[in-house]
């Protein structure tokens, strides 16, 4: 037995004799089982003399060319799948309706304007087209008021949360979005803005047009064309450009989550909203874990499914939690503790 | 309330068979690192390891349609240990276990026994724990230590003929418990 396994320990390094080589084939061949524990002893020596540190190969993150051609058949396949999500965003739309605190408008007096807010709740998204024929694509947990009638010289609207935008041309009637600290000023343009009322940044994405950026004191921050995007903090009022336009900031608007090595944290918030969750983080050094997905309309039992497939994170619901007895708390933590 | 089963292999790529990239980027999570280093029992270079399975991956997508895969890990297994005798002949790779393959070595007696590194990794401890402490302390012995049927037989003052025995025996047991961890988690 020792003979044949220095016999077989040196197979796996190289530099077997001839003679050593048929003393092998000759034992592989007098049993079926010797294959299977030859392979298996290989796997031992590997898993004890690996040909390279383990920890030097690549984490299973797929390299650029591998993702290239993931996305490439995205596009080619999806296409009818994009028609059922834009429809199922249409279904939304009288339901949006339904959330409108509309205070009748009586046009006899004009001094008092009717403003009307629209909430999208959290775990809804809505469609709300204003009095100019301008859409907005309200997201989760955001609010929108505006007066039931545009006067006569600016188109004027308050946000809280996440909206997009499609606004309709009007050059001498601006459209302004109010955000408390940040005024942003179209004509006609497509823009998605991201202000979310105790969170620190407010940013605005451009799809199409230009917009102007005013400070509370009506100072002009900048001006914003096509493809810019832009963070704004409120505490410092400083300006973060350095963001490019990516198609992920405004995705959510067509049903599509979009991460593109996002922070945990800031999964977790965006999902929380989403899917009207509380998240728990039990291990802070999840916050900072870097993800790469993309979900279409998916629920949060199946995007939690994946995530934690992908990396050394779980979830767990908080027993007594959800339904009736209030919001859904889920735990998130390593996969270690159990 | 554990809302995180994995899913197994082949519903994944039965996924992967209706184009679905999560699903496709799941599988090569999970078996990436294990196919580079399988890959480098035949081959000593990461880089060209690495480059060998990451097209294995991009054969498996374009082909999503049209392979015939029964069993996912063994199908990666095959391709992966192909790719690398092909690659040793094309590049004259030093060679020394292929070289034998190659010239008619049994069919993929080099895989079917094989435990793929991070299924050892997470199992081993216990798979040896399980077992009796006599089959244990000859397999640690022979494996871990390097030592001789001979040298253990002296040091423990049992028979060559027995400590041969016990070590045949750790062998068998201990590879058909990790066959069955890997056959409860993955497929």
């Amino acid at each position: 037995m020792d003979e044949m396994m220095a016999v077989i320990r040196k197979s796996f390094t190289g530099g077997l004799s001839t003679d050593e080589e048929i003393l092998l084939e000759k034992w592989l061949g007098s049993d079926e089982d010797n294959g299977r524990e030859y392979s298996f002893l290989k796997s031992l020596h590997v898993w004890k003399n690996p040909p390279f540190a383990p920890d030097e190969v690549g984490d299973g993150r797929m390299p650029w060319r591998i993702r290239r051609l993931l996305l490439k058949s995205s596009i080619e396949t999806n296409i009818f799948v994009r028609v059922y999500r834009i429809a199922a965003c249409l279904l939304l739309i009288p339901l949006a309706g339904m959330l409108v605190w509309a205070l009748t408008a009586r046009p006899s007096n004009q001094d008092i304007v009717a403003m009307q807010e629209v909430r999208a709740p959290f775990g809804i998204c809505s469609a709300v087209t204003l009095p100019d024929g301008s859409e907005v694509v309200l997201n989760a947990g955001s609010s929108l008021t505006f007066p039931a009638v545009f006067d006569g010289t600016s188109r004027a609207v308050e946000l809280s949360g996440e909206a997009y935008f499609e606004v309709e041309s009007c050059p001498d009637r601006p459209f302004i979005v109010r955000t408390g600290e940040l005024d942003i000023v179209a004509t006609g343009t497509s823009f998605n803005v991201e202000a979310y009322s105790g969170e620190d940044r407010i940013a605005v994405t451009m799809v199409e047009g230009k917009v102007g950026l005013y400070a509370s004191d009506d100072r002009l921050i900048r001006t914003m064309v096509a493809e810019d995007r832009l963070v704004y903090f409120r505490n410092t009022g400083t300006v973060d450009e350095t963001a490019g336009y990516s198609y992920r900031y405004i995705s959510w608007k067509d049903g599509v989550l979009a991460f593109r090595n996002d922070p945990l944290d800031s999964i977790l918030a965006r999902l929380g909203r989403l899917y009207n969750v509380e998240f728990i983080l039990l291990d802070e050094n999840l916050a900072h874990k870097q993800f790469y997905a993309t979900f279409n309309n998916e629920s949060l039992e199946s995007i939690l499914k994946l995530l934690s497939m992908s990396d050394n994170v779980q979830f767990e619901q908080v027993s007594g939690t959800g339904s009736d007895q209030g919001i859904r708390k889920i735990y998130v933590m390593n996969k270690e503790r159990h | 309330m554990d809302i995180v089963p994995e899913y197994d292999d082949m519903v994944l790529w039965r996924a992967v068979e209706q184009s679905d990239h999560r699903a496709f980027s799941a599988l090569y999570r999970r078996y990436y690192r294990d196919m580079v280093l399988f890959c480098g029992s035949y081959i000593c270079d990461r880089q060209v390891c690495e480059d060998i399975v990451q097209n294995i991956f991009i054969r498996l997508w374009s082909g999503r349609g049209a392979l015939a895969v029964r069993n996912f890990r063994m199908f990666l297994m095959k391709s992966a240990r192909n790719a690398c005798l092909n690659e040793m002949k094309r590049g004259g790779v030093a060679g020394n276990y292929a070289d034998y393959v190659s010239r008619g070595g049994s069919m993929y007696a080099d895989i079917e026994g094989y435990i793929l590194y991070s299924d050892l990794e997470s199992n081993m401890m216990e798979v040896l724990s399980s077992i009796s402490p006599q089959y244990r302390e000859v397999f640690v012995e022979n494996r871990f230590k390097g030592r001789t049927c001979k040298e253990i037989a002296e040091s423990l003052g049992l028979s060559y003929r027995t400590v041969e025995e016990r070590l045949r025996k750790a062998l068998k047991i201990i590879r058909s418990r990790l066959k069955e961890y890997d056959d409860r988690t993955k497929r």
